[in-house]
């Protein structure tokens, strides 16, 4: 990620974390940080709780399958702060065999259905939410549907007609 | 046969069949049920513009047991599948379901994990409309369709 263009959060973050910001980025006035998995959970209560940033509506959670490198998946989080109307992007990155970010229900508790639903579609497990199950696929679904290797019709769930009464029943 | 002619004025004549199959077309009721955008369509053709109560069938019914048609409005997801079923199985007979639109015909262009290929997957359907969303022209003669069907069945005889 380039850093050419300076901006406050930017700055206050990487100060605060020095280890756990690995990259950043302002486009269209915006700052984009790239953080380590360790460092998250921390960086994003100093994001909520300090009364400079005070990002306190969680806007969105989701994440980026980019198949094919170490780091698999890409959690992305994207703040909102009513207060000083302006947004931030964070964005961790995970291993496919290590597929774990924690939890930032603690701190935004409107961040519990986006986090299901990102563990529903790819898989990644958020450790500390107080009720982590899938939200959009049925229970007895099986596989992560918008992984890159998920096959786009599915694996036979949606020809599986189960609930159609038979004769006798 | 020497019978009197003095019922001539007030009197028609016509089988079991007829009357009765008269009965039921001049009378479907449909399910209040829609899935996705064709629904605004299908509101569009009870609404005063198309008035749908000019073929007997603008009596939506928010009960399955109270229902004679079941319009398929929309996108079928395999989620909502089993809810469709069932609202069809409490459906008292003679009962007929409508695929509206491109995805209740064949999925449209949903070929996906998470979506049902066509109603017809899991229920009988009598008629299609095709159209992404159908006009609420083609719905009207799908309707007509539909009664055209019904005044060919029959009920009491085989």
């Amino acid at each position: 990620m380039s850093e050419t263009v300076e901006n406050d959060v930017v700055a206050k973050i990487r100060a605060a974390f020095p280890d756990h910001v690995v990259g950043h980025r302002v486009f269209a006035g915006e700052p984009y940080l790239s953080v380590t998995r360790d460092g998250m959970h921390d960086i994003c209560r100093m994001l909520h709780d300090d009364p400079e940033l005070a990002f306190d509506y969680p806007v969105e959670v989701t994440a980026v399958d980019y198949m094919g490198d170490a780091e698999r998946f890409e959690v992305i989080h994207v703040f909102w702060s009513i207060q000083h109307r302006r947004r931030v992007i964070l964005k961790t990155r995970v291993r496919e065999d290590d597929c774990a970010v924690p939890s930032v229900c603690d701190i935004w508790k409107g961040a519990n259905f986006m986090e299901r639903e990102t563990y529903d579609m790819y898989g990644i497990t958020f450790t500390g939410h107080p009720d982590l199950r899938r939200i959009l696929m049925t229970d007895d679904f099986d596989g992560w549907p918008l992984r890159k290797d998920f096959p786009i019709e599915g694996r036979g769930w949606r020809e599986n007609y189960d609930f159609i009464p038979q004769i006798g029943d | 046969m020497g019978l009197n002619r003095e019922f001539d004025s007030g009197v028609l004549v016509t089988t079991v069949d007829s009357a009765v199959n008269w009965a039921r077309k001049s009378a479907i009721w449909p399910m209040t049920f829609g899935l996705a955008c064709c629904a605004i369509e299908m509101i569009a053709v009870v609404a005063a513009r198309y008035d749908l109560d000019r073929f007997g069938a603008g009596v939506f019914r928010g009960s399955p047991r109270q229902s004679d048609l079941m319009i398929v409005a929309g996108t079928l997801t395999r989620k909502m599948a089993p809810v469709v079923r069932r609202i069809y199985d409490q459906m008292p007979e003679p009962r007929y379901v409508i695929a509206m639109g491109s995805c209740a015909t064949s999925g449209n262009v949903y070929n996906t994990y998470s979506v049902v290929q066509g109603v017809d997957q899991i229920l009988p359907v009598d008629v299609y409309v095709a159209g992404c969303p159908p006009r609420p022209e083609a719905l009207i003669d799908g309707i007509l369709l539909l009664q055209k069907k019904i005044m060919s069945q029959k009920v009491f005889t085989k």
